[in-house]
């Protein structure tokens, strides 16, 4: 499949990373996995800002889902995530362009204050859904032809991005932004899953 | 028996929600821990059924037991009437937590064929089961059982009767193939019914026809699962023998312009393949298959490639679609093809088989480093084919011009290897040599 599921943009803050906005394309899950899976996904966003160095890009491989970020120079940081054929270079022109729009709307100052209610940004919703099928991408991809690949770090699964001593299901049971319902979710797809890998 | 009047209580709900909701959209059993709240665990939305995971066990088990408890009887056709139709719901209810029961399917076809449910519910219920396990061979296979028996028994007003569960089985094989990927189970339904109701409807040329133009979209949001492609390539092989598809050609003639100069459709194959005595109606059919095969070549696998780069399955479909024009060039001209022929031809003497020849050649260019001997390519004279058909030569520029592209992002090894691949297959099973 090629399909783009969540854009977001957030602010990294000394400590921690907040969401200043985002957009989910979530018609592929079924009904009742809708709400834990966006949740899981808001908290992916942050999970993976607060562990990027700010100006550099990321790209991180877990499971059936690659997820990219970019966090700029000034703190603002945006993160796509994608299925495993979506094209990566067309995912981080699109950050970089989000971004620059973003930045344009609002000023930097605003930033630590924004809350995410506040933020009035449908471009976001328009992307998602303009950019499902890649080759509108196409003009787009000209412009950005110094985005060097090279750069971008791919990191195979989440642990490798969390720092030493840190481990996601710790993370994911201390996180105040999920539901108990999304938890058990996360448990019963450990549980499926743990079959095929000797961790 | 708490846990059981609890089961029941469930099940009567499922049954009662399937029966009376036709909009429902899907079934799915949401992950639940321990049951802590005090309430039902069927939750029910805006037309989506699930079912909180904890209760399963209990529900399934109850199911069970009441099941294999009068199985023997419902096969010697010893239950009454009513206790059959009380069936139905356990039947639900254990088939929707696990539909890979055989047993339990052979039970639905009893009660179908005792008309104690009607095979247009069970096309229903089974939709809602394909929306939770979209890969149940079982439940396709139920599927096409109801429709066979639908099939029989039709007689008055078929036509529009079949266009519709034809129409019906499309929609149902989408929503399969959209939920989990490399669905091969949905796609051959998605043929048998072609086969079987397809054939059976009068407009079976403007049906392949959206066929193929739904099945190019769909490609172009799975790129690189085999099972579109494998449906496509039987599409088009029924293009091959359809005559009434007289202007099919012109749609995708129209956006050949680059490679070929279009005039006519009859023109333009006698440009390619060289003037022939042949039917008009054997015209017609030629033409729209090789219409439609270099459209696929020059247009639908070139986009796609530009855009997701390095995915093996478009060089595998590019076979296919090369193997195809070269047979049809051969077929044409009335000249011999064999696949096996050519390769044994080239490299291989005796018995040897064509995966030998192929580790063989495979190793060529490592074995020379070695100094080893290499076994002689034997100098093969061209056939009718190969020394006249202006489109062999049309296609040999198609490939040495992607095949070159293909390699021009260095960094990108992946679509390098495909493409010295590629270019081995052309050499060994078609004896194309590009360079």
């Amino acid at each position: 499949m090629v399909k783009l599921y969540c854009l977001s943009v957030l602010h990294k803050g000394p400590t921690t990373a907040t969401w200043l906005k985002s957009a989910f394309e979530l018609q592929s899950f079924s009904f009742f996995q809708r709400g834990s899976v966006q949740e899981f996904m808001s908290f992916f966003c942050k999970t993976i800002v607060e562990r990027t160095i700010p100006a550099s890009r990321q790209s991180v491989n877990e499971g059936e889902y690659l997820c990219h970020v970019y966090v700029r120079g000034d703190n603002l940081a945006g993160v796509v995530i994608t299925d495993h054929e979506y094209p990566s270079r067309v995912s981080h022109t699109l950050i970089t362009k989000i971004l620059d729009e973003f930045s344009v709307k609002f000023p930097v100052e605003s930033w630590p204050q924004l809350q995410e209610r506040d933020v009035a940004f449908p471009q976001l919703n328009t992307y998602l859904a303009k950019y499902q099928n890649p080759s509108e991408a196409d003009a787009m991809t000209k412009i950005q032809e110094d985005l060097d690949e090279t750069k971008i770090i791919l990191h195979n699964t989440i642990t490798a991005v969390l720092q030493r001593g840190e481990k996601l299901d710790d993370l994911v049971s201390k996180s105040e932004g999920l539901s108990i319902q999304s938890k058990a979710f996360y448990k019963t797809a450990r549980k499926t899953n743990s079959c095929c890998s000797f961790s | 028996m708490d846990d059981n009047s609890m089961s029941e209580r469930i099940l009567k709900k499922i049954e009662y929600i399937i029966n009376h909701d036709s909009d429902l959209q899907e079934f799915t059993i949401v992950p639940t821990e321990e049951n802590t709240s005090n309430k039902s665990p069927v939750l029910y939305m805006d037309h989506n059924l699930g079912l909180e995971s904890w209760c399963v066990k209990y529900v399934y088990r109850h199911a069970c037991a009441d099941l294999f408890e009068v199985r023997s009887k419902l096969a010697k056709r010893k239950l009454s009437y009513p206790n059959m139709e009380k069936l139905n719901y356990l039947l639900m209810g254990a088939l929707l937590i696990h539909p890979d029961v055989s047993t339990f399917w052979a039970m639905k076809r009893e009660l179908v064929q005792a008309d104690v449910i009607s095979a247009e519910q069970e096309l229903f219920f089974l939709k809602i089961v394909l929306s939770y396990k979209s890969k149940s061979n079982e439940a396709f296979s139920h599927r096409r059982w109801l429709l066979k028996r639908i099939l029989q028994k039709a007689h008055v007003n078929q036509a529009e009767r079949v266009n519709y569960l034809l129409h019906n089985e499309f929609l149902v094989t989408e929503m399969a193939a959209n939920k989990s990927p490399n669905n091969y189970h949905c796609w051959n339904h998605r043929i048998w019914c072609m086969e079987n109701l397809g054939s059976n409807c009068e407009n079976i040329e403007t049906i392949i026809q959206s066929e193929l133009q739904l099945n190019s979209k769909w490609l172009t949001e799975h790129v690189s699962e085999h099972t579109g492609y494998h449906y496509r390539q039987y599409l088009i092989k029924l293009v091959k023998h359809l005559p009434n598809m007289k202007d099919f050609s012109l749609q995708y003639l129209a956006s050949l312009t680059n490679v070929l100069k279009v005039k006519d459709p009859t023109s333009t194959l006698f440009n390619l393949l060289g003037i022939s005595n042949k039917s008009l109606d054997d015209l017609h059919m030629t033409i729209n298959v090789v219409s439609l095969l270099i459209y696929d070549l020059a247009v639908l696998l070139k986009n796609l490639n530009t855009f997701y780069e390095g995915h093996e399955s478009l060089w595998y479909h590019r076979r296919f679609v090369i193997r195809e024009l070269i047979k049809i060039m051969h077929e044409y001209s009335n000249t011999p093809f064999n696949v096996n022929n050519k390769v044994n031809d080239l490299y291989v003497k005796d018995e040897k088989n064509i995966i030998q020849s192929c580790l063989l050649s495979d190793n060529l260019s490592n074995s020379s480093e070695n100094g080893e001997k290499l076994p002689k390519q034997k100098k093969v004279m061209p056939n009718k084919v190969e020394s006249d058909v202006p489109l062999y030569f049309i296609l040999i520029d198609l490939e040495r011009d992607f095949v070159r592209k293909s390699c021009e992002n260095k960094r990108n090894l992946v679509q390098i290897e495909n493409a010295r691949r590629h270019e081995q297959w052309l050499r060994l099973f078609l004896g194309i040599n590009l360079v």
